[in-house]
């Protein structure tokens, strides 16, 4: 009997692959050669994937059509192109790789931008002359030359873009510009002292800005967050939890009480990284400046698939391919003729109208994220030592167990992040249909873990603040409540040196039970906290 | 054909010495640290002296033994060479058995040159490795520990010493280390995934981080500057990102840096001077604001 050794080695001996046949063999430099001459195919050019819903839309509505309608001035009918929806998103967003200029959006798309403080026709030379203002926070106007070509958009957030005819001064000349399609301020905003209306912003020549953004997203962020923001980058299934999908606008740990970021926020998060998750600190390999320019770039990329999404979900009421089949099947003797004559009919309501009114109300969001301040407690941390401090962990404590709060009711009596409702099923928000899986959603409808508290891993941050804005104003995005409304400065105070002892003296919360005792005195005034996916939360997703 | 091949052999030992006499001032040779703030750019500039004076000895081994390996290369092609073109001379074969004595000789002398190698080494080895576990007047100044794909730290707060396991007033950073200049600092590394290696080229430092366990490395940087931090273990597929900065300061500065780094951490947003508003500063400096 052989011994295994002695088999191991015959089984070694055994040539287990066998060369190719020679002529393979003598082909294959040559097949490397072309190769190496050839290269590759090169990659597709990314774009953005249309919304749900955007497909079933009113085919003209989305294409666009010609067709007599009432002149603005004159009244009489002429025949007109309709800008339909795709060529307005091309026009406002082109593609992930080559975007396009938008200053509707409270986006930095380029180093030189200027605000237009005065607008004046030439009638006869048939020039206009737009007086030049530098953009607030800038010190100058860029520089304009002769042959330079300015971007804009107009009230409805429809693009134009003119050659410079002539510069004096900071008065630029370009050939004459109809009124309707003058710059415009949006948010529409009037000076609070004049009472005149806010200038607009024109953009000298491309967005550099963003395509700098966008050259170091695709560099450091892309194989995560996908070429078109939507969290899907090649590495993306291969992560726990899921990379962001910025095309909803929300966000997990923003400062603003909404699931909105502001610029600081992102910045921060691009310089601490979230702790507990894939997402890496990208310090120091981005400086501020080139932080900067990402966080440009990621807040399109949100505000591109807010748009897309805003406009069907706006159109689909009237004429997404639900809304046609029911009008179709309960008019009588209604036709799709019939409906496409009402869009045309209605086509500066329906479609101008409605790309403009997204536009206006996500800028308006957006730079609310920016002007307001952040969420800051008015009583400041008390400095506490020893028995004080004890005794304000064993509040916070209290409130934790305690029924109203409902902490413990995801993230465990024990802090573990398995309170009871991670093993129920939720109910879809949007749909009102039960989740497939039991646990707590998201809006992206992935089931999120509660946090284990006893870890001492904070994803938004470690600092006090961080942990009160949590608390405060909960997570949107993760239908984490929020407790401004019902605690006090105070007890949220204690709520957080709860927390911070917590990960340090897990035995805290040993042997703790849900306190099931229903009034209590510090939050009798308190309201129910809200049960995960309740319709209020879902409002901040807009 | 045949002097093709000789004069083929014969060329290498002078095209690495050649190779070797230019690469310093190509910037080919060790990572340059900075003469003065900030880095220079310019390779070949910068002094390639280390900054850590261990690496200045780790230096000194280099060099060492590319002198050994230097003459030895040479000689050896050489005499490579000499027997080529002596053999391309003739054009009838000779066999001959060998010779003992030539053996043992080239048996003896490599030999003597690797006892004396390790001999040689074992001071700066067991001052790398070996004191660093029983660190005489170095107190760690930080754990590090490494995860994909980024390097985390805790330091103790200011004045107090570092613990093995997280502290109410620990401070935390990442990717960037702050150390006192001209002292020597030691750090407790460590891995919460898989294996990285925690590498400072400028200090000639290289450490594998292995999960579950804890490893001093110490070093010290003469000179105040930022110094790069690097994985040197491929660790996955976001290795590339894994880069750090150490920046040492005089210790004065250094003491202001971490009551700084404590003040944020301890910021309540009302009270404690709050990073958010320097944040938002520099980054409108650069995007400004808009509506
Ligand atoms: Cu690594």
């Amino acid at each position: 009997m052989r011994s295994a050794l002695e088999i191991r080695f015959a089984l070694m001996r055994r040539p287990i692959i066998s060369a190719p046949p020679l002529p393979l063999r003598a082909l294959s430099p040559f097949a490397l050669a072309a190769a190496l001459l050839l290269g590759c195919e090169p990659a597709p050019e990314p774009e953005f994937a249309s919304p749900v819903g955007y497909d079933g839309l009113l085919e003209e509505m989305r294409t666009g059509t010609r067709a007599e309608v009432e002149d603005y001035d004159t009244g009489e009918m002429v025949e007109r192109d309709l800008v339909g929806f795709d060529q307005a998103l091309d026009e406002r967003f082109g593609s992930p790789a080559d975007p396009a200029v938008f200053t509707t959006l409270p986006v930095r798309f380029s180093s030189s931008e200027a605000a237009v403080i005065d607008v004046l026709d030439d009638e006869e030379a048939e020039t206009t002359v737009f007086t030049l203002a530098p953009i607030q926070g800038a010190e100058t106007v860029p520089a304009v030359a002769k042959g330079d070509v300015l971007h804009w958009n107009d009230e409805f957030g429809s693009p134009h873009e003119a050659v410079v005819a002539a510069v004096e001064g900071d008065a630029i000349t370009v050939p004459l510009v109809p009124f309707e399609a003058r710059p415009v301020s949006l948010p529409l905003g009037f000076n609070e002292e004049t009472g005149e209306p806010l200038p607009g912003t024109v953009v000298i020549g491309d967005a550099d800005l963003l395509e700098e953004g966008r050259e170091l997203y695709a560099v450091h962020c892309l194989h995560c967050h996908g070429s078109t923001g939507a969290g899907d980058g090649p590495t993306a299934k291969y992560l726990h939890p899921l990379p962001r999908d910025y095309r909803s606008g929300m966000y997990k740990y923003t400062s603003t009480g909404t699931g909105i970021a502001s610029r600081a926020d992102l910045t921060r998060i691009l310089r601490d990284g979230i702790p507990g998750t894939y997402m890496p600190s990208f310090h120091p390999a981005l400086d501020a400046e080139k932080t900067a320019s990402v966080v440009e770039y990621v807040r399109w990329l949100s505000m591109q698939g807010q748009y897309a999404k805003g406009v069907t979900d706006e159109a689909a009421f009237t004429y997404g391919d639900e809304a046609v089949r029911e009008r179709l099947e309960s008019e009588e003797g209604l036709t799709r003729e019939d409906l496409v004559q009402e869009l045309i009919e209605y086509w500066p309501d329906d479609v101008t109208g409605k790309l403009s009114f997204v536009g206006t109300f996500l800028a308006e969001n957006w730079a609310l994220a920016e002007s307001e301040p952040p969420v800051t407690p008015n009583e400041p941390r008390p400095v506490l030592t020893g028995d004080e401090l004890a005794a304000s962990i064993e509040r916070g404590k209290g409130l934790y167990l305690q029924k109203s709060t409902q902490c413990a009711s995801c993230h465990g009596s024990r802090g573990l992040g398995n309170g009871p409702q991670t093993v129920s099923v939720q109910l879809d928000a949007a749909t009102g249909d039960p989740y497939a899986e039991p646990g707590i959603h998201d809006v992206w409808g992935e089931v999120v873990q509660p946090r284990n508290l006893t870890r001492g891993i904070y994803r938004g941050g470690r600092r006090p603040i961080d942990l009160y804005r949590r608390i405060y104003s909960g997570i949107p995005a993760s239908n984490m409540p929020g407790f401004g409304d019902n605690l006090s400065d105070e007890q949220i105070w204690d709520l957080v040196n709860f927390l911070m002892a917590l990960p340090l003296h897990p035995s805290l919360l040993d042997g703790a039970e849900l306190d099931v005792s229903h009034d209590d005195d510090a939050v009798a005034a308190a309201r129910p906290a809200l049960p995960p996916a309740a319709p209020e939360l879902k409002a901040d997703q807009s | 054909m045949k002097w093709v091949w000789v004069s083929l052999f014969a060329i290498w030992p002078v095209a690495a010495i050649a190779l070797s006499a230019v690469s310093p001032s190509m910037g080919w040779w060790f990572p340059e640290s900075p003469v003065t703030e900030p880095a220079v750019a310019e390779p070949g500039a910068g002094s390639s002296e280390s900054v850590n004076p261990l690496g200045r000895e780790i230096d000194h081994l280099f060099y060492v033994i590319l002198v050994i390996c230097g003459v030895v290369f040479v000689l050896t092609h050489v005499g490579l060479a000499w027997v080529l073109f002596g053999g391309a001379r003739r054009t009838v074969a000779r066999y001959f058995h060998g010779n003992h004595v030539l053996e043992v000789v080239w048996t003896l002398i490599p030999a003597a040159v690797l006892f004396f190698i390790a001999f040689y080494q074992m001071e700066v080895w067991a001052k790398f490795r070996v004191e660093s576990y029983y660190p005489a007047d170095v107190t760690p100044v930080a754990e590090v520990t490494g995860r994909m794909y980024e390097w985390r730290i805790r330091y103790p707060a200011p004045g107090k010493t570092l613990m093995d396991t997280p502290q109410p007033d620990d401070l935390y950073a990442v990717n960037e280390l702050l150390i006192p200049a001209g002292e020597p600092v030691l750090i407790q590394l460590r891995s919460q995934d898989v294996q990285h290696s925690f590498s400072l080229p400028e200090f000639r430092i290289k450490q594998d981080a292995l999960p579950g366990q804890r490893i001093p490395v110490w070093f010290q940087a003469d000179q105040a500057g930022n110094y790069t931090l690097l994985c040197q273990e491929l660790c996955g597929w976001g290795h590339y990102k894994m880069g750090g900065v150490v920046i040492a300061t005089p210790p004065d500065e250094h003491a202001a840096a971490m009551a700084a780094l404590a003040a944020k951490q301890q910021s309540d947003g009302v009270n404690q001077t709050d990073d958010e508003e320097s944040e938002i500063a520099s980054t409108t400096a650069v995007t400004g604001e808009r509506n």
